[in-house]
């Protein structure tokens, strides 16, 4: 209701509104302008379709060990030779993308989905739910994010829906914690407060207008940490950690291989290719998607991609003001008198 | 400034008390029944006699709360309990590990700034150059590497086709150099990137303009100038860092061979030995959290808004 009002009275801005109609469009118009941006989305269509068709891709099943063929070379039949146990490494390699694409899947949709919810209930309810939630959040921040998924792997034992698990715990703090500042941020907008006061039920208000901006914001983070998570998870597969001996995944072949790094090197070389592929591309497209959003900001979180793309700090949250007060640079003499002063803070 | 520090440690303490709380918890939560645990490690018929006797000594017969303010207490004179493998102390078992891991954290960490440093500033002085582009690569390439991965193929071109360096193991300087590199990699590469920005930033500022007006010498501007202020943002990273060197430490030693206390906690969770687990997980995050104070506390040296702000407030 308040929104038909709103939108009646101000019939001016509606052409200006348009372009926001159809997001999708310039956003894909956007991206298929950049050079980088495409040949990435190339490289993950041909990713996605070795996870999708990886049965037609394959030679024999992933999991046929046929050890009289073993470390076979390159051939019509076999195009990347066999492993160790004689098995057709193409068909590993194709059916381990679904393996990966999958857990990463898993991972980002579960963490979003706690994110949002822990920061939107954090930063609408405020108060005690408000500050009980983020000290949860400080903790789970204090521990170095691989070594409490290592430690939450052992203590829930190996297998790949721990390994989900360990990764969505270690990581969902930074989401709920973005999300929570957004929504701080956007309590305040004008749209929301005429929402609250043409008398929007809380539930309603938070579910209509504070919660698309703040998905469609952890979405792009969600985009820049596809490859991070990736990294988590094959590199816990690596370990041994991950999903059992016999299903294809690309971590785990590169840990079957390693034994064999002085006659066959080429064993070691697929799997860890497609992973750095993999990574590149989507770290390509995420940082592209961010730059088409906001053009304005691509340069100066440059920095910011760097530490977001990392699990770690550099999100704007109202309560951790910015160290950077924006008068910094106006006051040539800021930094002269700096290095004094802090002399004297120390004597 | 010691106020400032003295409040920061102070702050500290709920943190970690927390840490402990969730440790402890998951521990309990995911282990199921550590008597039996125990009785299966130590090879030891699960009879009921011999559950009672181990949940008695695990002391597992008191409310949850009883048990960790006991556990805390203990682990507080550094008594982590015994390795289930070995019925050895943990904490000594860890810490016989520890400085393997600090050796190569640190060797790696100084590799990376040894690096970043140089290259970012050179990047951002001729940006867009040649100079420039092969640190935008580097940056680039090194998020998307698998550290596993990349240790490999390092001991592939120089142990095993060139010659040049040992594969395996801890020894000499030259045992070092190739799981050093692999594990600086990334943090470089995201430094590099981090101090070109920061660089850039700073540029164009005021007091760059002013420095440049008064007729110092390019050199000074540069150094003194824009590289000390863009150390800032540059100094903050370190302590994540420290984090990823000691996350990523776990599977570069696992690749190298490294006898440190992150491959020691890869087969502690191999073989269940949940009191190694806890021990090195409460270690490595004490250690992070204490760099981040370092940092911190560096930061504040660094630029008194910090703690003059802190101060007034």
């Amino acid at each position: 209701m308040s929104q038909d009002t709103l939108t009646e009275a101000t019939p001016a801005v509606a052409p200006a509104i348009i372009p926001d109609a159809a997001p999708g469009n310039t956003l894909l118009r956007q991206l298929l302008s950049r050079p980088t941006a495409l040949a990435a989305l190339a490289l993950l269509c041909i990713i996605l379709s070795m996870a999708v068709f990886a049965p037609a891709f394959s030679p024999r099943a992933p999991d046929d060990v046929d050890i009289t063929r073993k470390f076979e070379a390159p051939s019509m039949e076999e195009p990347l030779g066999t492993d160790h146990l004689g098995r057709s490494v193409l068909a590993r390699l194709c059916h381990g993308t679904r393996v990966s694409l999958f857990a990463v899947g898993a991972i980002l949709t579960c963490i979003v989905a706690v994110g949002l919810t822990a920061g939107c209930v954090a930063g609408y309810a405020g108060g005690r739910v408000d500050s009980l939630l983020m000290r949860t959040c400080d903790v789970f921040m204090t521990f170095p994010t691989f070594i409490l998924a290592l430690f939450l792997v052992g203590v829930l034992g190996s297998g790949l829906t721990n390994v989900i698990i360990a990764v969505v715990c270690t990581h969902w703090a930074w989401y709920a914690r973005f999300a929570r500042g957004l929504v701080l941020g956007l309590k305040q907008r004008e749209y929301v407060l005429a929402a609250r006061a043409a008398g929007t039920r809380p539930a309603r208000l938070v579910l209509r207008h504070i919660l698309p901006p703040v998905l469609a914001q952890m979405l792009v983070m969600a985009g820049l940490d596809v490859g991070h998570m990736l990294l988590h998870v094959s590199g816990l597969s690596f370990l041994g950690l991950g999903v059992r001996p016999p299903t294809p995944e690309w971590g785990v072949m590169i840990g079957d291989a390693r034994e064999y790094i002085g006659a066959h090197p080429e064993q070691l070389l697929y799997p860890g290719l497609m992973i750095f592929v993999t990574v590149m591309a989507f770290n390509l497209l995420g940082d592209a998607l961010r730059d088409a959003l906001d053009p304005a900001a691509a340069r100066e979180t440059e920095q910011d991609a760097a530490c977001a793309a990392h699990g770690a700090d550099g999100f704007d949250d109202p309560e951790y003001p910015s160290e950077y007060p924006d008068d910094a640079d106006n006051d040539p003499a800021d930094f002269h008198g700096a290095p004094a002063n802090a002399r004297e803070g120390a004597a | 400034m010691p106020a400032y520090i003295l409040k920061r440690l102070a702050a500290l303490i709920p943190l970690l008390l927390l840490v402990s709380v969730v440790v402890f918890l998951l521990l309990r939560a995911a282990q199921g029944d550590p008597a039996m645990a125990y009785l299966r490690l130590s090879r030891i018929p699960p009879t009921d006699e011999a559950l009672a006797t181990a949940r008695r000594m695990l002391e597992l017969d008191l409310p949850l709360w009883q048990q960790y303010v006991r556990w805390l207490a203990r682990a507080v004179t550094g008594d982590f309990g015994n390795s289930y493998v070995t019925g050895r102390p943990v904490l000594g078992e860890v810490l016989h590990y520890l400085p393997a891991t600090l050796q190569l954290a640190g060797a790696a960490l100084l590799l990376t700034l040894a690096v970043s440093v140089p290259l970012g500033v050179g990047a951002a002085l001729h940006r867009d150059r040649p100079l420039d582009n092969a640190a935008r690569a580097l940056s680039f390439t090194s998020v998307s590497l698998p550290n596993f991965w990349l240790g490999f193929l390092l001991v592939w071109l120089f142990a095993v086709k060139l010659g040049w360096l040992p594969a395996l193991g801890r020894g000499g300087l030259e045992h070092m150099v190739l799981p050093a590199v692999t594990l600086s990699l990334m943090s470089m590469g995201i430094n590099t990137r981090l101090i070109r920005t920061s660089l850039l930033e700073n540029m164009h500022a005021r007091h760059i303009m002013y420095a440049r007006a008064r007729g110092i010498s390019e050199r000074g501007v540069v150094w003194r100038h824009m590289f000390k202020n863009s150390l800032i943002p540059v100094l903050t990273s370190l302590g994540m860092h420290v984090g990823e060197l000691l996350g990523g430490a776990v599977i570069v030693e696992t690749v190298f061979a490294w006898p440190g206390v992150g491959r020691y906690a890869v087969s502690a969770v191999y073989n269940r030995d949940y009191p190694i687990l806890q021990c090195f997980m409460l270690l490595m995050t004490a250690i992070f959290v204490l760099c981040n104070l370092a940092v911190d506390i560096l930061y504040a040296w660094a630029d008194p808004r910090i703690r003059l702000g802190e101060d007034r407030a």
